[in-house]
């Protein structure tokens, strides 16, 4: 079942497929979801809420949403490249016009590239 | 970057997050640190509260008082090494102590032992510390915490920061000295004092009226000697001035020296003499 998700202030809503969003950035009390076309829609959250609202309303699906750092949720279907090196997380799909390039941490991207090899070993 | 910025979180999914571990951590070693000192605290008041004065009733110190002890006083020398420190001890059996100022005449023959009690002040010539002989105070200070209580010839030995013993000899007219403690309860009590010498102390064991006044043989440092003196199965130990001291016991009617200089003799020089 696809999950959508509905953003809704004063006055308008937004509703979003889940596996539609690639990523959320957060700048201080606004945050912009990227979707896989690679548009944006910018609510007046900060990552918390918007964290928040995930999590309430995807419940178990929320699992397919990692935040990384203090500024960035990214939908790990989505991750198609971590270089520590370069301290970049590439994100590319089939669906995905091109690809995003985003960077984080180095320690952050250590712990997501041990956390998707700990999935290939389940 | 700061913490933060190094985490990650899987949505949906009770993570404990580095930063919270670490307030964990942090909470969790106030806690303990918080505990311990209780703790000690407790541990450490009841320490003292043991060799406190008020926990000593006031009946043991008068069951310790011997109105004929001044003709049964028994002297007894050993000799004994602890811990590679050679000691010579003198167990006083009935002994009847007293604080005096000035030399004790060396010919009395009722005088058992007597040796130097408080320190005196090269320049001023004033006694250091608290010092009370039958309730008239001749000095005071509390520097030194090792406490000799003496009332009616009776002996106590123990640790007193504050004001209790010399009110006790206010309301007894009864005597004290300070000096440094050595021995608390059976554990070492830690002092600064530096170098070594020959050392003395005035020494009790648990549950034992006896009195002990031991001697190093050889030059030690203080907590060697402390050290000795817990050893060797003294609950409470206090200094007495050492070196070459002027000192003396009787024993079989002859007069012998424990020391023999007069280098510090001054005329407020205190002795405590048993008897």
């Amino acid at each position: 079942m696809e999950q959508t998700i509905i953003i809704s202030n004063i006055n308008e809503l937004v509703r979003i497929k889940a596996e539609r969003i690639v990523y959320i950035i957060s700048d201080g009390n606004y945050s912009t979801l990227t979707l896989h076309d690679r548009s944006e829609h910018v609510c007046t959250f900060n990552l918390s809420r918007m964290q928040k609202i995930l999590e309430t309303q995807l419940q178990k699906e929320a699992s397919q949403f990692i935040r990384i750092g203090k500024s960035l949720i990214i939908n790990k279907n989505y991750i198609y490249k971590i270089n520590l090196s370069k301290q970049t997380l590439t994100l590319s799909d089939i669906k995905i016009c091109g690809s995003f390039t985003l960077s984080a941490s180095k320690e952050a991207l250590k712990q997501l590239k041990n956390y998707l090899e700990s999935d290939i070993e389940l | 970057m700061s913490r933060e910025d190094d985490e990650i979180q899987v949505l949906g999914e009770k993570t404990t997050s580095r930063k919270k571990i670490k307030k964990l951590c942090f909470l969790i070693t106030i806690i303990l640190i918080i505990l311990c000192s209780a703790g000690y605290l407790i541990w450490n008041k009841r320490i003292l509260n043991n060799t406190h004065l008020k926990n000593i009733p006031e009946t043991q110190i008068q069951v310790m008082h011997h109105p004929d002890s001044v003709h049964n006083c028994l002297i007894d020398i050993t000799a004994d090494t602890i811990n590679d420190v050679p000691l010579t001890i003198f167990k006083l059996t009935g002994a009847y102590a007293q604080l005096t100022i000035g030399l004790p005449d060396t010919t009395d023959q009722q005088i058992v032992l007597a040796l130097p009690a408080a320190d005196v002040r090269k320049d001023k010539l004033n006694i250091l510390g608290d010092f009370i002989i039958n309730g008239k105070r001749l000095g005071s200070g509390k520097r030194k915490e090792g406490c000799v209580l003496i009332n009616q010839g009776a002996l106590w030995l123990g640790l007193d920061q504050t004001d209790e013993s010399c009110d006790y000899c206010n309301l007894h007219q009864a005597s004290m000295f300070r000096q440094y403690p050595l021995v608390i309860n059976g554990q070492v009590y830690s002092n600064k004092l530096k170098g070594k010498s020959l050392r003395r102390a005035i020494a009790k064991q648990k549950n034992n009226e006896d009195i002990y006044i031991v001697t190093s043989n050889q030059r030690e440092s203080l907590h060697d000697f402390s050290e000795a003196l817990a050893d060797h199965g003294f609950s409470n130990a206090i200094y007495l001035p050492g070196g070459d001291a002027f000192g003396f016991y009787h024993k079989n009617g002859q007069i012998h020296y424990i020391g023999s200089s007069m280098d510090y003799i001054y005329p407020n020089s205190s002795f405590i003499i048993f008897k």
